[in-house]
């Protein structure tokens, strides 16, 4: 996943921004998407897992022993790597929501 | 909980983990279980939510199992079949030279039936001039050596398989392949190979010694 040139795909989007406030495992990560995105977006556990698989293999997000970890249980956490890349992604975004509105403003006047 | 919901909670287990089943080997030993309790756990929430959502539900969660086994194992065929492969000049050339090959030979097709009218069908003739003649003879010869040129092509990659992998011999050269000098190339990614199977092979530690 090059996030230097290509913009992410929503579910990794929210994944990352949910790890990026702490550790989770997977159904946390399931329930927090949905709330991020005002319930719009609701991933199978094939496809959080397909993500959680390339983010892993990426170095973007590791696996994190907990005291109650089992193999039916595993948290993930980010790592300072998928933490630049979600801030590159942000920044992106920002960039341009700012292009956007300014546009809008130009029709408007 | 009575039978009957016991049931549909095993029938549905055990179908998520039939398609399981349809992801690599490793793919499972890292998140099977794993996915298997998420599901289990998401399956109990959206029973209470009503027949309907627990349909739509069910119905996403094994689209999205299929949908995620054929995204892996193109990643996993991607990643094996490495794009260097495709792109050596024993695989080229024999593509290419096809291509040309059959651009020629259709481009003189339909320009021949460009010019061809079908109501008015001139008699077959034969070539009247020796410049006629010529021409024909130009474009058989043509042919045939488009044909050798791309059988050569063919051959050659043939060879250069066979010296790379060191086991495949071209059936036509039986023993050349294996005796064949080896590209400088070949001989580090051959020697690399062996470095490789050493470093996996465990050492064996001598009982008792220690």
């Amino acid at each position: 996943m090059k996030a230097d040139t290509t913009p992410l795909s929503e579910p990794v989007f929210l994944i990352l921004l949910s790890l990026a406030q702490s550790p989770r495992h997977g159904y946390a990560l399931l329930k927090d998407t949905e709330a991020l995105s005002d319930g719009r977006v609701r991933l199978s556990t094939g496809t959080l897992y397909g993500a959680l698989r390339r983010l892993l293999e990426d170095q973007w997000i590791e696996r994190f022993e907990t005291d109650d970890t089992s193999r039916d249980k595993q948290s993930y956490r980010l790592t300072p790597t998928g933490r630049k890349y979600l801030q590159i992604e942000l920044a992106r975004m920002n960039q341009l929501t700012r292009a956007a509105a300014a546009c809008l403003k130009r029709r408007e006047v | 909980m009575p039978e009957t919901e016991r049931g549909i909670k095993i029938a549905m287990k055990f179908a998520y983990e039939t398609l399981l089943q349809l992801y690599p080997a490793h793919y499972r030993n890292l998140f099977a279980r794993e996915m298997t309790g998420v599901f289990e756990q998401v399956v109990r929430e959206y029973r209470l939510r009503g027949p309907l959502s627990y349909f739509a539900f069910l119905l996403m969660e094994f689209g999205g199992l299929i949908v995620g086994a054929v995204t892996i194992w193109t990643d996993e065929y991607m990643r094996r079949t490495a794009p260097r492969r495709w792109l050596s000049l024993p695989v080229l050339v024999p593509i290419i030279a096809g291509a040309c090959a059959s651009i020629y030979l259709q481009g003189l097709v339909y320009s021949g039936l460009a010019g061809h009218r079908p109501k008015l069908l001139p008699p077959p003739t034969l070539p009247q001039t020796n410049l006629q003649l010529l021409g024909l003879m130009a474009l058989i010869g043509m042919c045939i050596a488009l044909v050798s040129v791309l059988s050569l092509a063919f051959v050659w990659n043939m060879r250069a398989v066979g010296n790379r992998s060191g086991r495949l011999k071209p059936i036509w050269m039986p023993g050349r392949a294996v005796r064949g000098p080896l590209s400088r190339r070949d001989q580090i990614l051959q020697r690399n190979a062996r470095r490789e199977r050493e470093m996996r092979r465990v050492p064996r530690r001598p009982l008792g010694l220690e």
